[in-house]
Formats: C-alpha cells, sequence, structure tokens
C-alpha cells in the first residue's frame, strides 16, 4: 500500500480506535446532540415565526428591531454569540437557568438559528399569492384567521427544503455547547470524539463523530423530501 | 498585571538567543532531516499562556522561547505554525511538524504514536476558588465542580486525586474563568503559572496548594530517531548552561519554582539567582 494511503488510513479510519469511540459516542453522546438540537430547533422556529412575521410588518416600529435582531445574529460568529449569552447571563448574575449547560446552550443555539430562520419563514410567507389572502378575506375571514389557516400551512410547506439544511445546520451547530463546559456525561458527539481524539493522539474517534452526524442527517433530508412530496401529491395541493 | 513588558521582553529574548548563538554549535547538526529541510517546523498552541501562546502577532512564551533555543543549538530557522491540542500529536506522528513547543505531557497512548524527547518541565497544576467558597486542598474537590481545559493531561490526575470530583471541560481558561466568576462552577484546576496569574489578576480567587501532573517534553515522530537525538543533546546542552532556567524566571512569577525533579534530570543545572 502507498505510506500516503496508509497514513490517512492510520490517521482517520483505525478501526480499533473508531470501534472503543462508537461505544460512547451513541451511548452517552448521541442523546445529548439530539436533546440539544430538538431544543434549539423548537426556540429556533418559535423565535424564527415570530421574527419572520415581524419582518413583514407594514410598521417600522416593528419592523426595525425584527431587522436588526437577524443582522446582528447572522452576521456575529456563533462562538460569540454564546459565549455572549450562555457566559454573559450568569456573569451578569442572571443565572436563569442555574448550571444548566443545556439550557443555556439551547437558548443561544435557538436564538441564533431563529435568526436564519426567520429569514426562510419569510420568503415563505412571501411567496403564497396575494390573491389567496385577498379571497380569503372576501370570505369573511379574520386578518389573523387567514394568516394561521391560510398563509402559514402553505408558507411552510414551501420552505421545508430550506428549513431542512437549517436544521442539518443546527445538529452540527450543537457541538459549539463544548464552549460553556460540559461534565463527562454532558458530552455531545463532537466533544466525546475530540476528546478521544486528544487522548488517542489520533483523528479517527472524529470520523466516528462524522459518520454518527451523516446517520442523523441524511435519514432526515429523505424523510423530509418524501413528506414534501407526499404533501404536494395530495388533493387540493399547490403542484 | 502583565509578567514583563514587552521591551524588556524583546531585550532579554534577544539576550537569550545571542547568548545561545555564542553558544551553539550549529555545523554539527546541518544534515539532520527535518519536515522543511533547513528549518524545524514546530506546532505551538496560541493560548497558553505563559508556556506557548500569541502576543503582538509572535508566539512566544517559555516552551516556544526554548524551542528558538532549540533552533539555534541544531542550526536551524524555526518555523512556529499554530494549532490545536487534538490535531498536534497526530501531525507530528505523521510528519506535518517536527516537534510542538506545547507542553505536552507524557502518556501512555501519546507515547504509542510518537517518541518523546527527555523532559523539558514537570507539569505542576492548582486549583483555583472563589474566596467565599474556598476549596483550600485540592483533595477537598470531591463532590464539587471544576472547570478544567478540555483534552488536559490534568483531568485523570484530578479524577485520582479526588475521585468523587465532577470534571466540567471548557475550551480555554478564559470561558472556565468566567464559569468560575459567575459561580457555574466551584473551581478550577490549572497550570502552575496560570494558576498564580489568575489570583493575582482576581482578588476574590485564591488557589490550593500545587500538585505535580507529570512530565512534559517535546514529541518527535518515530521515523525520525536522529532528530529526537539531537533535540536531547540540545536539550541537556541547555539545561546546563543556564538557558532553561534564564527563561523560566523571565517567563514565571517568582513564586513559581523550577521542580526540583528536573534540577535530578539535569546535574549541573543553574539554579535561578536569587534577588
Amino acid at each position: 500500500m502507498p505510506i500516503g494511503l496508509q497514513r490517512i488510513l492510520d490517521t482517520f479510519f483505525d478501526p480499533q480506535i473508531m470501534g472503543q469511540a462508537f461505544g460512547t459516542l451513541i451511548v452517552t453522546g448521541l442523546p445529548n446532540t439530539l436533546l440539544l438540537s430538538i431544543l434549539a430547533s423548537l426556540i429556533g422556529m418559535v423565535v424564527g415565526l415570530f421574527v419572520a412575521t415581524g419582518l413583514m410588518a407594514p410598521r417600522r416600529l416593528i419592523r426595525f428591531p425584527c431587522r436588526t435582531y437577524v443582522d446582528i445574529l447572522r452576521g456575529l460568529p456563533h462562538v460569540l454569540t454564546i459565549y455572549l449569552i450562555g457566559q454573559g447571563l450568569p456573569l451578569a448574575g442572571l443565572s436563569i437557568f442555574g448550571r444548566d449547560t443545556y439550557a443555556y446552550a439551547a437558548l443561544a443555539i435557538g436564538l441564533i438559528e431563529g435568526a436564519y430562520m426567520a429569514e426562510i419563514f419569510r420568503a415563505g410567507l412571501q411567496s403564497v399569492e396575494r390573491g389567496q389572502v385577498e379571497a380569503a378575506r372576501t370570505l369573511g375571514m379574520s386578518g389573523a384567521k387567514t394568516f394561521v389557516y391560510i398563509v402559514l400551512p402553505q408558507g411552510i410547506r414551501r420552505v421545508l427544503p430550506p428549513l431542512t439544511g437549517q436544521f442539518i445546520l443546527v445538529i452540527k451547530g450543537t457541538s459549539l455547547v463544548f464552549l460553556l463546559g460540559l461534565t463527562t456525561s454532558q458530552r455531545e458527539i463532537f466533544s466525546i470524539a475530540q476528546d478521544w481524539a486528544i487522548n488517542s493522539a489520533n483523528l479517527s474517534p472524529l470520523t466516528a463523530a462524522g459518520i454518527l452526524y451523516l446517520a442523523l442527517t441524511v435519514p432526515m433530508t429523505y424523510a423530509v423530501n418524501a413528506w414534501d412530496r407526499s404533501m404536494r401529491a395530495a388533493p387540493g395541493s399547490q403542484r | 498585571m502583565p509578567i514583563v513588558s514587552t521591551r524588556r521582553t524583546t531585550l532579554a529574548a534577544l539576550s537569550c538567543l545571542a547568548l545561545a548563538a555564542l553558544s551553539g554549535s550549529p555545523a554539527a547538526a546541518a544534515d539532520l532531516k527535518t519536515v522543511v529541510s533547513g528549518q524545524l517546523t514546530v506546532a505551538y498552541r496560541t493560548d497558553d499562556k505563559p508556556v506557548s501562546f500569541i502576543e503582538n502577532g509572535k508566539p512566544t512564551g517559555y516552551i516556544v522561547e526554548f524551542a528558538q533555543a532549540i533552533g539555534k543549538e541544531l542550526g536551524k530557522e524555526v518555523e512556529f505554525v499554530s494549532t490545536n491540542f487534538e490535531s498536534m500529536v497526530p501531525a507530528v506522528k505523521n510528519e506535518q511538524y517536527d516537534t510542538a513547543a506545547f507542553g505536552v505531557l507524557v502518556t501512555p497512548e501519546r507515547e504509542a504514536m510518537v517518541d518523546f524527547t527527555t523532559p523539558v518541565g514537570y507539569g505542576e497544576a492548582r486549583l483555583v476558588s472563589r474566596k467565599e467558597a474556598p476549596i483550600d486542598k485540592v483533595q477537598a474537590a470531591g463532590g464539587k465542580t471544576v472547570a478544567v481545559t478540555r483534552g488536559s493531561a490534568l483531568i485523570p490526575l484530578l479524577n485520582k486525586i479526588a475521585p468523587d470530583v465532577t470534571v466540567r471541560e471548557f475550551p480555554n481558561v478564559a470561558a472556565s474563568l468566567n464559569a468560575l466568576l459567575a459561580g457555574q462552577v466551584d473551581g478550577l484546576f490549572t497550570g502552575l503559572a496560570t494558576a498564580d496569574r489568575l489570583v493575582q489578576q482576581q482578588a476574590e480567587l485564591m488557589a490550593s496548594q500545587a500538585v505535580t501532573s507529570g512530565i512534559a517534553a517535546f514529541p518527535v515522530a518515530k521515523t525520525n530517531p536522529e532528530l529526537l537525538k539531537a533535540l536531547d543533546d540540545a536539550i541537556d546542552k541547555l539545561m546546563k548552561d543556564g538557558t532553561y532556567t534564564r527563561l523560566w524566571t523571565k517567563w514565571n512569577p517568582p513564586s513559581v519554582e523550577i521542580p526540583e525533579d528536573m534540577y535530578a534530570e539535569y546535574p549541573g543545572m543553574p539554579h535561578p539567582e536569587q534577588k
């Protein structure tokens, strides 16, 4: 075997080291990564929807703060935002979540993702034809009802693919929780892999973590795409 | 409080280098095989003051300056490349760097990957805590949550001394310090020099006794025993001619003394002058 290939195999694909790492990665890392991904995604979606409606508001007083929020949280490096929220709150004496690292991390990552999701939702909501809103209003639906029953379902459905992309970024973004400090049992997939890489002086644990990330993100993408297709095929839906 | 002013730092660095140059024998190792021919390519880290860090855009710190002195001994230009802890040993193994100016602790796992030179330090550590909730001995950390920099060889040490301790790993000492000040952790376990600096800077902090963590040495690829030998020879010389002692006194506060084990390892190594 050429020496270069052998080195790649030794450094990134040592089967023994990967095998050992998988155990902890799955038992400890996977549940933590999933927990944080779900929490952060939920916060991100709520914040995102809320801010998206604000971005479309006719009044500048509402639009301006939402715009600023999106600009700042999308523009700042994520590491800095996570420190500012996750360490800034307790330093300011606002230990709202006690010592719960995951709560601070979920809030920080959720707020960041909310800014990205706001723009995705806005694009979707604005893509719903004006005529449909007018039709709903003519039928006697209130503005709020029109938004909830007409605009929202269609708008969200149209942005499912970019939203899936954003969820993938959330899953990978959860690795930044390490910035806030983790106990052994709190470590998520990437932290475990990094610790393992340092201690084994070999990068194969990171490859093992990469495989787990793929095992999460690839099926999710296919599932969402299938769901998307089935909704498009449903009677009465847009084609 | 900075340890030394910048100008003085530069002057001292220059004089160290000048002395090293005068005493060196560059011709001896001129044909030594290195990663980039004619130079010594050395990994360093940017965030471990005063051991290996970046200041005014230049790599510096006592292990970095020691590596520079070794380069002079070998008659090679030293090029420093910043890298992180987890990729450093694999990179040395794969001959991307000749060695690492990191203060790497020697562990069996790391020894399986690379060779190590003779010791360039014995890691020592202290437990820092808030005066209002003091932990006065490392042994008393049991049942408490203690911040340690991730991947550090101090983690197994702390687990051994205080088995019930909860270790919380942080990416760097700044994040650990914030967590300690904000009451998110009870203590912070770190190297002697860093611990003393933190206690000096933050009036509300105190430190425990010092405990010895292990041998720090330069890693070298197993494929290059000639380089290992050359580094060992250079280290031995720099220990005995006082270069190491000088760098130590320059970079460490007076309270941090050269471990006795170092004098035992290198007989004839001069003690710092009493001030």
